[in-house]
Formats: structure tokens, sequence, C-alpha cells
């Protein structure tokens, strides 16, 4: 596993090198700073200033090895706003982020996994019928509009939840259901279409024949094949969980990294841009290495570091 | 859609027809009713029979009709006399009901008044939703203008208050006095302190100056946002430990206004150089009339009120003791969860809601709509220094053409716009900020009006039948349906003539060319003008830091505008200020210098139970030391 295991790591580090080096670039690109923040009534003389200050006059080759010197050393320097560390902005607001990702992706599993396999051992009747309708609508409706409308019944009318804001257990449900939906719509048709492939295979039809129960037929023939595909997406869904949260955080103030890197954007606030992202990739790369790692647990024909 | 908004408005002005026409109807048919309930035969026969005596004697009885007819007159003159008498008895008596009613209202409203008061809970807390969090708690920094700064600033009081017209008088602090145009001498009152209960000393004031113009030993490279408005201050040393004297290195009317703007931080220096700046981005204390307690960036700021606040509620001028003792402000970004959390009763007061969602909330009776002006006179600045025409190398720049911009201010009807996009309570406005300065009296007369027939015809005259090509830039997303009434008067210069291209723009994008003045087409201008005096005004219309003069003026009164000016940045004489800068104002309104549109108002809603009187006549925000929260 581990000669596997070092290339993909190593081949991790370039990507995350080339995010990191893209995103400086591109951070440069959407605009100055200085711009943003400057008295209105500023001198040139004390933009100019404030410029220098901020290294922003160095040539750009001049200020790219900086900063690279500076993440070597998980030196990311300055928020340009309020002159903490930049890590020190993202920190704190990670872990809810992360919170956030996970409650939705739990919620993905137990709701999209369940009714997809169901869907699936059912099909054509009338559960089928419903849960292919809600996939439908939940990889249809935009997760603001859901959100607004969670909001709206639950809060609102109903009075069970809290609208927004991070505090217990409650403020959590509807912003991850949220995040979630989109997710778990998708997971269920994927579900549900795996599942049928594979319970259309002799080797189901075999152990049916050999007279197994239908649940464990189900449960460890059928699922775990139909998994295999699966966690892929999942994965990839988790990761893209982190990244994707802006939208829900801002609909139910929630104060995660998301809006944290989407602020930094519109403020040019160049290094919590660059540690936002730069988090939201390791989170990634980690996350396609956990996967690859998965493969090894759900299919012994995979032998990591040997053929398949 | 020009269409679609006067049709609007004409809609409304045909219902509001349509009432009167059928008010006159009933009040006709009244009329009719009335006459048809008398007896007609009878009336004319008694009508004919008079006819025939008269004939009959009528020569004899000529002479006696003359003579009656001078006694009537007589008579008549006598009653007519009488009756001016008796009118100006009635008008004596109305007079004398009308002041004895407005007396009565006036103790009854004072009644209210007290028993309002009596109804006012001085435990209670509100919690506040705001859209954007400042990113530091610092005031006087400029990285602290990431966020609404109302929503920080009432931990933060000024040198002097104001008063309802948002001028300074001395009291709060410090009493002052001015040594003619040299110097400002400040001096402390007794029992000032700040929120951890140090003395404020006029050290702190000299401190507080210092470092906000980048002087303090500290750290002289602090990020100031208050640069521009001490621009005036020279040297300043300590007389004694109670008086501070200013220098004024650029002698300015508004010397000590700019002591008292609202939110301007008062620092304490034996604090802050303690904590340092980072430490007081965190944690200020300041003198404002709420205390700080703790906050979650981007998530709430905990504020209790500040028991030992100078200025009680009795005091003539403001900020005052507040009401409620504790407020939270939250923040909610999205303008739609803002509003559910109102409804919900998770917060008391939701800040900056359009009014197209605010104005059915007031109307359900269970909220109470707050409406400000939100300080911003808003005009499209056109480019009139560039000589050529961007769009058509080799030819003049239209807009350095009168007729041209008389035409785009007569193509924009500002009213259907108000009225239909916005609150309908916006102010039309001559200049930089109406309100707050006012404008030549007589203006209004010599407003332009809407005429688009009138502006198609001037582009004619001046050569542009074919039109007037032109971007028109804005920035998306900064006001209240921005997007929505730049897209009306865009569509409505169209239809006079102008091709228009609407171009949203980037605020960052957007500042840098403004500053670089390489911005070649109109833009609606994002300048607050939340000038707290005459002063600040000429300050501000002669801010050639950044930008160019804002007031432009083409013709050869240039020379008198900058004349104008100049001399309203010294004068100290408010009434010879104020007829200064109308002076400036009717020049710059009667040449078009800009599409003159309106003042933009702030609209917030507010749980049932919380209540709001403004003290100032254009308050920047909720005053939050003057919400009351009512016994429910």
């Amino acid at each position: 596993m581990a000669s596997h295991l070092i290339p993909r790591v190593l081949q991790s580090i370039a990507v995350v090198f080339v995010v990191i080096t893209l995103v400086f670039i591109g951070s440069r690109l959407i605009g100055d700073p200085i711009e943003a923040y400057a008295a209105r009534n500023a001198t040139q003389e004390a933009i100019d200033a404030q410029r220098d200050r901020l290294g922003l006059s160095d040539p750009m080759i001049v200020q790219y090895g900086n900063f690279l010197l500076g993440v070597v050393q998980l030196d990311f320097g300055d928020s340009i706003f309020s002159e903490r560390p930049a890590w020190d902005e993202v920190a704190p607001r990670l872990w809810a982020t992360v919170q956030l990702s996970l409650a939705a992706f739990v919620l993905i599993l137990v709701i999209g996994v369940p009714i997809g396999v169901l869907a699936a051992i059912r099909r054509g009747s009338i559960p089928d019928l419903i849960a292919r309708m809600l996939a439908l609508v939940g990889q249809a409706m935009p997760n603001f509009w859901l959100g607004l409308l969670l909001i709206f019944v639950f809060s609102v009318q109903l009075g069970w939840l809290p609208t927004s804001g991070r505090g217990g257990f409650e403020n959590l449900i509807m912003p991850a259901l949220t995040l979630a939906g989109f997710g778990a719509a998708a997971a269920m048709r994927l579900t549900r279409s795996g599942m049928l492939e594979v319970l259309s295979n002799d080797y189901i039809r075999t152990a049916q024949a050999k007279g197994l129960a239908n649940r464990t037929v189900i449960v460890r023939h059928a699922l775990r094949n139909a998994l295999l595909g699966l966690v892929t997406v999942l994965g990839i869904m988790l990761a893209q969980l982190l990244a994707g949260s802006i939208i829900v955080e801002v609909v139910f103030a929630w104060p995660g990294v998301g809006r944290l890197i989407f602020r930094s954007i519109s403020l040019r606030d160049f290094p919590v841009i660059q540690v936002g992202v730069l988090v939201i990739a390791l989170w990634f790369v980690v996350i396609n290495i956990l996967i690859d790692i998965s493969y090894n647990f759900l299919d012994p024909r995979i032998r990591v570091g040997g053929d398949a | 859609m020009t269409r679609h908004w006067t049709r609007l408005r004409r809609s409304r002005l045909s219902r509001r027809s349509l009432l009167k026409a059928s008010a006159r109807a009933g009040v006709g048919a009244a009329g009719l009713a009335l006459v048809g309930c008398g007896d007609d035969d009878d009336d004319q026969q008694s009508v004919a029979q008079a006819q025939q005596q008269d004939q009959d004697q009528q020569q004899a009885a000529q002479q006696q009709d003359q003579q009656q007819a001078m006694q009537q007159q007589a008579q008549q003159q006598q009653q007519a006399m009488q009756q001016q008498d008796d009118q100006a008895e009635q008008q004596a008596m109305q007079q004398e009901q009308q002041e004895q009613s407005a007396a009565e209202a006036q103790a009854q409203q004072e009644e209210e008044q007290a028993v309002a008061d009596d109804n006012i809970d001085y435990n209670a807390t509100a919690i506040g939703a705001y859209g954007a969090f400042p990113q530091i708690l610092d005031q006087g920094s400029a990285l602290a203008r990431g966020g609404q700064s109302a929503s920080n600033n009432y931990h933060f009081g000024a040198v002097f208050p104001l008063d309802p017209f948002g001028s300074a008088v001395p009291g709060g602090l410090a009493e002052w006095e001015f040594v003619g145009a040299e110097a400002l001498i400040v001096r402390m009152n007794e029992g000032r302190t700040f929120h951890n209960g140090d003395a404020v000393t006029a050290e702190d004031i000299k401190f507080t100056i210092d470092r906000l113009t980048g002087k303090a030993e500290y750290n002289p490279e602090y990020n100031s946002a208050w640069t521009g408005e001490l621009s005036w201050t020279g040297d300043n040393e300590l007389v004694d430990e109670n008086t501070l004297r200013i220098e004024q290195g650029a002698p300015s009317v508004d010397a000590a206004n700019s002591l008292a703007l609202g939110g301007f931080p008062v620092f304490p220096k034996n604090y802050l150089e303690e904590v340092g700046d980072d430490g007081y981005g965190q944690f200020p204390v300041a003198t404002g009339s709420f205390k700080f307690v703790e906050w979650s960036p981007d998530e709430y700021i905990k504020s209790v009120r500040n028991d030992d606040y100078f200025n009680d509620r009795e005091y003539a001028y403001a900020p005052r003791l507040p009401y409620l003792a504790g407020f939270e402000a939250r923040l909610i970004p999205e303008i739609g969860a803002r509003v559910s959390a109102l409804e919900a009763g998770e917060v008391d007061l939701a800040n900056s809601i359009p009014p197209d969602l605010a104005v059915p909330l007031g109307e359900t009776g269970d909220y109470n709509v707050f409406y400000h002006p939100a300080q911003r006179g808003l005009h499209i600045k056109l480019p009139m220094t560039i000589e050529e025409d961007p769009y058509n190398p080799g030819q003049p720049n239209p807009w350095r053409d009168r007729r041209v911009r008389i035409a785009a201010n007569l193509a924009v009807d500002v009213d259907a716009i108000t009225q239909n996009i916005m609150t309908g309570r916006e102010n039309y406005t001559y200049t930089l900020s109406s309100g707050q300065f006012g404008f030549p009296e007589e203006l209004p007369e010599q407003r332009w009006g809407y005429d688009p027939e009138e502006a198609k015809r001037l582009l004619a005259e001046a050569g542009y039948e074919d039109g007037v090509e032109t971007d028109l830039i804005y920035l998306a997303g900064l006001y209240t349906n921005d997007q929505l009434f730049m897209e009306a008067i865009a569509e409505m210069l169209r239809e006079v003539g102008f091709i228009v291209n609407l171009i949203p723009e980037d605020i960052s994008k957007f500042l840098g060319e403004a500053r670089n003045k390489e911005l070649t087409a109109p833009y609606l201008f994002p300048q607050s003008a939340g000038f707290t005096s005459i002063g600040s005004m000429a300050i501000s219309v002669d801010s050639a830091a950044t930008y160019e003069h804002r007031v432009e003026v083409l013709s050869d009164e240039r020379a008198e505008v900058d004349r104008l000016i100049a001399e309203a940045k010294t004068e100290f004489d408010t009434e010879r200020r104020k007829e200064l800068l109308s002076d400036l104002v009717r020049i710059h309104y009667l040449e078009a210098s800009w599409i003159f549109l309106f003042e933009l108002v702030q609209t917030h809603v507010a749980a049932s139970r919380l209540h709001w009187d403004p003290y100032f006549l254009q308050p920047p925000s909720v005053e939050l030391w003057n919400l009351r929260s009512m016994k429910t």
C-alpha cells in the first residue's frame, strides 16, 4: 500500500502547488485591495504607502517567491483587513464548515442510499415513483431557495427551528438539510441505478437460488458491489460540500470558511483567499487518497499497488 | 420600460382622477336631488304672476324702486361692515380656538408622552440583524470598513455632542473655544470616563488625534479612516492636564464638527498602548453610550448600556443614555433570512430591508417600519471634462453641451422612479445632500421636470437627432433596488434618443478608475453625502485629494464656483456660509452638471414593541440610544 500511496501523495503535493499558484495569479487579477479599503479621501501618497507596506509594489515574481517561502514555513501572511494572521481568520471558521459538511454528508448517506436501495428493490412501485420524484425535485431546486423555504416553514410558520446562526444542534438541521438536498438526490439516483445493475447479475440470482435470506442478498452481495461505484462520487461530493457551502452559509448566517472566502474575494484580501483555497485543495486531495484506500476494503479484488 | 414606469404612475394618477370625478359626480347628483325636492309647478306659477303684476305697475313703482334700491344699498353697506366685523371677530375666535386646541393637543401629546415614558421597559434588551459586520471593531481604522459600521459605532462617542441638525455643540466630553482661525482649544469636562472606568483626559484626546493622523509614536503607520476629516489639524499640545490646544494647520470652519461626527472614536491611550492595535480591534474600550461585551466575528456583537454615560436622557443634545439595557447585533447577510428571523421572533430589528418587503410587513400592524434618509444624494455624474466624444473620435464630447445635459435631466422621470421602485419618500435632490444642507429656496421652481418631448427637441437643437451614444456605469448591488432604477433610467434616456449601454461594475474596479480619473462615461456616483454641517459640504465638494471637483461647471462660472468653494471653506459665519453654498448649488444645478436624482431612504423593520422617534433631522442610521422598548 505504501508503494502506491507515496506516489499518490507526491502527485497530490504537485496538484496543491499548481492550485495555489493559480490562486496566487488569479487573486492578483481580480483587483487591487487598496482600492477596496482605502479611505475615499485618502491621498495618493497614503495609498502608495499602504501598497508598499503590504508588499504589493514589489514585482509579481518577488511577491510569488515571498508567498511560496511563507507557505513552506506555514506563514501565510496577515489578512489585509483584520491584520491578523490569515490562518487565524480561517481556522475558527474551518471547523464550522467541516461540521456543516459532515452533517450534510451524513444526511446524504442516511437519506440517499436507503431510499435508493428501496427504490431499486421495489422497482416500478409507488415508493420507487415517489423516490424518483424526490430525486428530481432535490436536484432541480436551487439550495438557496430550499433554504429559504425551510426557514419559512420550520421557523416562521411552525417555530420549531431557529432561522439562522450557529448555536446548538437545532441550528445545524436546516443548513445541513439544505446542503444535503442536491447530494442526497444524486446519491439516491446513483444507488438506485447501481443496485438495479447489480441485482440483474447472475451471482445475485445464484445467491437467491441458494436460499439466502433476501436481506443478506441485498446488503452483503448487492449493496456492497453497488457502493463501489458510489464511493468515488460520494467522496467527491464530500469534498464539494466543503467548497460549495457558501450559499448555505450566507442564507443561514453560518460562520464558515466559504463565506469568509467569498467576502475575502470581494475585498481582495489575498492572504485569506490563498489560505482558504489551500485548505480546500488539501481537503480534496486527502479525500481522494481516502477514496483510494477505501477501495481496498470494499473490493478484495482490488489490490492497492498490484493489478486490479 | 419607460412606458411601464410611467404607465404605473399614470395609472395611479388616473385612479385619483377617477376618485375625484366620482366625488364631483356625487356632489352634482346631490345638488340635483336637492333641487328636485321642491314643488316645481307652484314655484313657476308664482313667478309668472309676479312678472305680470310688475309689468302693470312698472311705471308707477319705478321711483319707489329707486328709493328702495338706495336704501338697500345703504343697508348692504352696513351689513357688509357688520359682516367684516363679525368675520374679524370670528377669525379672532377661531384663532383663539386654534391656539386653545393646539395647546390642548400639546398637553395631550405631553400626557401621552408621559404615559408612553411610563411604558418604557428600561430593562429590555433587543437583537438587531445586520447584513454585514466590520472586520475589526476599531472604529478608527480604515480596515473596519468591510461592514456596516452601524453595527459597531454605538460603542464609540465623539468629543462633542450634536444638535438635531447634525452640528456640533460644546458639551459632552469637552467644551471648545476657537482662537480665531489659528487653533481650537478643547477643555475637558469632569467626571467623563471610558468604559473601563478610566477618566477621559486631554491627553487621550491628543493621543486620539495623533493616532488618527498618523502621528502617534507607537504606530505612525496606523491605517486611519479619519485622515480626511482631520486634515485641518496641525500640531497639538497639552496646555494643562485638562486642556488641549489643536493648531489649525489648514483653517477649517468644520474643525469642531469633525470631532463630533457620529462614530468618531476617542481612544484610551493607556489601554490602547497596552493591548496594541490588534487587541483594540478585538476588544474596543471607548466612551460610547453602549459598552462592548463580546463578539464572534461573522456571528454577533454583544453590548450593554453604559450606565455611567455622562449625557443623561434629559440632556439637550445627542447621543444620550440609552433606553435599552442591552443590544446584540447579529449578522444575517441574506435579506430574506433577516426578515424571517424577525417574523420568527428571533430578532427585534431587521436592518436594511428593501421597501417591497418592509412596507407589507408594516401594514400588518405587527411591525414598525423605520424610515430615514440614507444621506446619499444620488446623481449621475457626467463626463464633462473630456474634450472628445469617446464613441465618435474627432467629434466633440456631447456632454459638454448644456442642452444635452438638460435633455438628460428632462428625460428621467425621477418621481415615477421613487414612487414605483423606491419607497416614495425619497426627496429629489438638487445637490449632494439637499436635506441637510438645504438648497436655494427658489430652486424647486426651476427644477428640471419630466418632459421627454422637450428633451428630444433639445437634442435635435444640439445636433443630435440621431441620438447620443453613451455607456452608463453603476455599482451593482450597492444600493437598494439599484439595478431596477438604473434600468429604468437607462430606458427613459433611450426613449428620448440616448443610445445607452448600461454597465454594472465592480466596486474595486470602479473606485480605481474614478480615482485615476479614467471614467469616460456617465456613472452613478456612489459618494456618501453624510454631511453633518454646511462646512463639511464645502470640504466634500472640493475633495481634490482623490477625485476631481465633484461640483463641475464648464461655463465661465467655473472661476466663480472655485471662489465660492474657497470662501465657504473659510467662512466661519454660518449664515454667510450658507449663502455662499446656496449660490454654488444654484450655479451647479442650473448648469445641469449632473443628472439629478434623489436621496435614498433607508428602510428597517422592527418588532412592534420597539419605538423610535428620530432625534436627528437626518439620522444616518437607527439611533440605538434612542430606541425604546415598550412594556407589553
